[in-house]
């Protein structure tokens, strides 16, 4: 069942600059967050140019 | 306190637990420390119980900055990443129809119009050894055009996927998934996911090998296909749900300019494939058709971080879940859906983790066939 979480007004943005980085140390002990692609994709194009301008 | 905000599934592996959200579809990391405080946090009725429980062993300031932390690292595991939707937008324009080429996959054909020539090689020269002539019309056709600044993607006329055109490697993906899909007689929800990595095989198992662009991935599983393995899929190496296999991707496996050099002892035939320019600072890229093209699937044993660095000694060693996830999980698409997620877990807990750090050919040829005959032999602790 699906959460209803979206009442919490803090943005991606917000929380991770308030947590810094998305891998932090607390005092407790290590985390990571990891979001998977929203979207199947081949290899990110390196920013050297796009192919099709 | 937060439950709300509590994973859906969670597993242990080693050290550390790998924690899912279902609202988020976010997959966290977390140590064995962290874990049981978080567990006391989420099992406390109140703040003050909470701050109760870590009397003895923090300060007063401490423990309100493990709540606060805690309340934070809970959100943030609770927000989704943002979506780009520009589907609505675009209806079928068959006026940018400008070249056609038609292929065969397996038993499959099916037909590609392309906007442009350059649209055509961000796409073609991947299937360029699947191209056939056909008498019939194929029942399946794709098309891609550019319309203003998005490249957009439909099948059969119905919109795939339509993105920025910098975000070209979207419809490129989105493309391949449908190519898998029609290769293997699948949907799109029969995947768990496709990870970006590498998959080869000795016909028995498979190991799946990951790793940034540029870390040697590709070129090892060529070397690898020259003694007598197949690789399952190059870049994009996708998971079906029902038996958690690896399917084989029949796109050609991409050799960047930088090891045309190490593989031209062992490719025959590489001078004479076609170089493909997709950007200035990708260079020129070949690519080497699969050795076998008919639909197959292995059970993945391994993970393998490769990692190219030159000089090196080969070395391969077991690293943790963590190490691996870093990499696997930003990079690939999982599928938001619960059972997908339940079934991903669990599927990890089975496999052993390595990283591969090489520079020379031949023994890491060795390395990877000993461990192919360790995976075949069950010899694994």
């Amino acid at each position: 069942m699906k959460k209803d979480n979206n009442t919490y007004k803090i943005t991606r943005k917000d929380a991770i600059k308030k947590m810094g980085k998305y891998a932090a140390i607390t005092a407790v002990g290590t985390f990571l967050i990891l979001n998977p692609q929203t979207s199947q994709a081949q290899s990110i194009p390196d920013p050297g140019g796009n192919p099709l301008d | 306190m937060d439950t709300k905000l509590s994973p859906t599934y969670q597993k242990q592996f080693g050290k550390f637990w790998v924690l899912w959200f279902s609202y988020s579809n976010v997959y966290s990391v977390v140590d064995n420390d962290f874990k049981s405080v978080l567990d006391l946090y989420l099992a406390s009725k109140s703040l003050a119980a909470f701050k109760g429980n870590l009397e003895n062993t923090y300060s007063s300031n401490q423990q309100a900055s493990i709540a606060n932390n805690l309340s934070l690292y809970l959100r943030n595991c609770n927000i989704k990443a943002d979506i780009e939707h520009l589907e609505s937008l675009h209806k079928f324009n068959p006026t940018q129809r400008q070249i056609l080429k038609h292929y065969r996959a397996g038993t499959n054909t099916f037909s590609i119009y392309f906007g442009s020539e350059s649209i055509k090689n961000i796409i073609h020269p991947q299937i360029a050894h699947l191209e056939t002539t056909l008498k019939h019309k194929s029942t399946t056709i794709f098309d891609v055009y550019l319309k203003d600044d998005e490249l957009v993607l439909f099948k059969n006329q119905i919109l795939l996927k339509a993105a920025k055109k910098q975000n070209f490697h979207f419809i490129q993906g989105k493309f391949f998934m449908h190519l898998l899909c029609l290769v293997h007689q699948k949907k799109e929800t029969d995947w768990i996911g496709t990870f970006h990595g590498s998959a080869i095989s000795d016909g028995h198992n498979a190991i799946l090998c990951v790793g940034k662009s540029g870390k040697g991935k590709s070129t090892l599983c060529t070397l690898m296909a020259q003694k007598g393995f197949t690789i399952v899929a190059d870049d994009v190496s996708p998971i079906l749900s029902k038996d958690r296999h690896i399917y084989s991707n029949p796109s050609a496996t991409s050799i960047k300019h930088g090891a045309f050099k190490a593989l031209k002892a062992y490719v025959p035939n590489l001078e004479n494939l076609t170089t493909t320019t997709l950007n200035a600072s990708k260079g020129a890229i070949k690519y080497i058709p699969p050795t076998i093209t008919n639909p197959s699937s292995y059970p993945c044993k391994a993970i393998v971080m490769v990692n190219y660095k030159e000089g090196s000694t080969t070395q391969l060693k077991k690293v943790s879940i963590k190490k691996v996830m870093e990499t696997l999980i930003p990079d690939s698409w999982i599928s938001h859906n619960e059972t997908h997620a339940e079934q991903l877990l669990n599927w990890l807990s089975t496999l052993t983790f390595y990283e591969l750090t090489y520079s020379d050919t031949e023994s890491v040829t060795t390395k990877i066939k000993s461990l192919f005959a360790d995976l075949k032999n069950h010899q694994i602790n």
